[in-house]
């Protein structure tokens, strides 16, 4: 027992630490991930987004910002694999460094959105009372606007912009978040381990943080995975309407705007980029379904 | 502060009561715990028994007076209540966080309180309830129902308290582990020098566990036996009596 490798004792759950013990459950979803083909193709789908733009300058074979009025509209073809836009430049590299823009959205809406609408919903939960009521009310009024609508009034007031767009997307989405994480807290609030760990004098803090907040993420990584296809999308209807990202920025929304001018003479301009999009969100909520069924407590043996 | 003296009660309660809404689960009840006694609190379901141990711990608001060491408590409980009195619950399958280690479930009474040499005590108390310390790196749905009433009565014992109230410690569990938990608790009472409230609606658990017994109904104590009475059957009550009918099991009429 005591030669068998860190790796064979997380594998055959036999931690020797609370730390192993983890390592452990991991081993067991990553087990479970791959047994399910569906969630499988979403991680690959996700996962070669993360890497065509980590490696965007050596896979994109053109600059995306390089024009060549020359070459304007050609159909795909050997040197231009995706065929070029209105401007001569390469749609297939436009893609490639697209992937950045849509990591950043995507990372940015996530870091603000879910942390904000975790805590709060998870004290709502927890504390109830007066402050339940007001996070309540107030979350409410924001779901009772139309995302996109909402957004769009957003970045109407603070300006066309990348930076805008992102802000005003997360600013929308906070809601769902503070809901999930709400009803949560509401179940856990009641169980006995939360009583014993009250009896043993810890703070609200202490137990919002450390007890009721870490039984939340599961369903709020799922939910929040499901929703990246819904920002992507945001995102790309900004883009679309010119309240997003600003051309010539190589994000996927802009050029598909850009395109539909040419959808009937050349279809490739917008076809790809929208095709990128299409194949993202599918990403993410494959791999939302696939989280759900790994995180869920109740498929526990 | 009223002086303290060995022969006072740890706790006492005086006409305390407890609502829910309009529902009156606890009336008026007044007793005394004794240092160093097993005192068992008997009923059937909805009698109140379990509500009194949460109104002692805090958990629910109450009407009245609940002293500890003769200082009357308020809405929250403070630090030295929580070193000197825990509680053991009825469903080990709720009382432990479903996604912690054993093991940080129990550095956590430790952290919150702020006490030293950890590693030690944890070790020792995982011994003392016989639990191996590999169980520490296990998560509660790996371990049975009777382990996981262990590592709870090891996370209420690291705080070293002198009152346990035990909230039907082995209701869920199967009869052959409730002997193994029943015995664990009497022998810790008997080291430790513990001071049992014992809730159970099983007058032979509490007969066996109980120096001293209140057999409740809808919230009010009917009757107060000695474990010596309840051995003989000498119960006034007709309710203590019919509870006593029940105890001995179903026998078949012949």
């Amino acid at each position: 027992m005591t030669d068998a490798t860190l790796f064979t004792r997380v594998r055959r759950g036999e931690p020797h630490s609370s730390a192993e013990a983890r390592l452990a459950q991991l081993w067991r979803g990553a087990e479970m991930l791959w047994a399910s083909p569906a969630a499988l193709t979403g991680v690959a789908i996700i996962a070669a987004l993360v890497v065509v733009a980590l490696l965007a300058p050596l896979l994109a074979p053109y600059g995306p910002y390089a024009q060549n009025l020359a070459n304007q509209l050609q159909p795909p073809s050997a040197e231009h694999l995706l065929g070029t836009d209105e401007f001569g430049r390469d749609i297939f590299s436009r893609i490639i460094f697209g992937t950045r823009f849509t990591l950043y959205i995507v990372m940015l809406v996530a870091l603000i959105a879910a942390p904000a609408g975790l805590l709060i919903g998870a004290s709502s939960g927890y504390l109830g009372g007066w402050f339940d009521t007001l996070a309540m009310r107030i979350t409410d009024i924001a779901l009772a606007f139309p995302r996109l609508i909402l957004a769009l009034a957003f970045v109407t007031a603070f300006g066309p912009g990348l930076n805008n767009a992102i802000l005003a997307i997360a600013l929308t989405g906070w809601p769902p978040y503070v809901r999930i994480a709400r009803a949560e807290a509401l179940t856990i609030r009641r169980s006995d381990y939360i009583a014993a760990i009250e009896l043993m004098g810890a703070s609200r803090l202490r137990i919002i943080l450390l007890h009721v907040v870490p039984l939340c993420l599961p369903s709020l990584f799922v939910r929040l995975t499901l929703d990246m296809a819904g920002v992507i999308l945001i995102a790309a209807g900004l883009g679309f309407l010119g309240l997003g990202a600003q051309p010539p920025a190589a994000e996927w929304g802009v050029m598909l705007s850009s395109g539909k001018e040419y959808m009937l003479s050349a279809w490739w301009a917008a076809t790809f980029p929208g095709l990128a999009i299409f194949f993202v969100c599918m990403g993410f909520n494959l791999l939302g379904d696939g989280l759900r069924d790994i995180l869920d407590p109740r498929q526990e043996s | 502060m009223i002086p303290y003296d060995e022969a006072d009660p740890v706790i006492e309660l005086r006409e305390v009561s407890v609502r829910y809404g309009h529902h009156l689960a606890v009336e008026e009840l007044s007793f005394r715990l004794r240092t160093g006694e097993s005192l068992g609190l008997v009923g059937e379901s909805g009698s109140g028994k379990s509500t009194i141990l949460r109104a002692i711990a805090g958990m629910v608001g109450s009407e009245g007076s609940i002293l500890h060491e003769g200082r009357a408590l308020g809405t929250r409980r403070d630090r030295s209540f929580s070193r000197a009195v825990q509680m053991v619950f009825q469903d080990p399958y709720g009382s432990l966080h479903p996604r912690q280690t054993i093991e940080r479930q129990l550095q956590e009474p430790l952290r919150i309180l702020g006490l030293p040499d950890r590693r030690d005590r944890i070790t020792s108390i995982m011994g003392r309830v016989g639990l191996p310390a590999s169980f520490l790196y296990r998560f509660p749905h790996q371990i049975s129902g009777g382990q996981r009433q262990r590592v709870a009565i090891a996370r209420a014992l690291l705080l070293e308290p002198q009152v346990l109230l035990l909230d039907e410690p082995t209701s869920a569990l199967d009869v052959s582990v409730q002997a193994e938990v029943l015995n664990l608790l009497m022998e810790l009472r008997e080291e430790e020098n513990l001071t049992y409230l014992f809730v159970s609606h099983d007058l032979a658990v509490v007969g066996t566990m109980c120096d001293r017994l209140l057999v409740m109904q809808h919230g009010r104590c009917v009757e107060e036996l000695s474990a010596g009475q309840l051995r003989s059957g000498d119960v006034t009550t007709p309710y203590a009596r019919q509870l006593l009918e029940a105890s001995k099991g179903y026998r078949p009429a012949s």
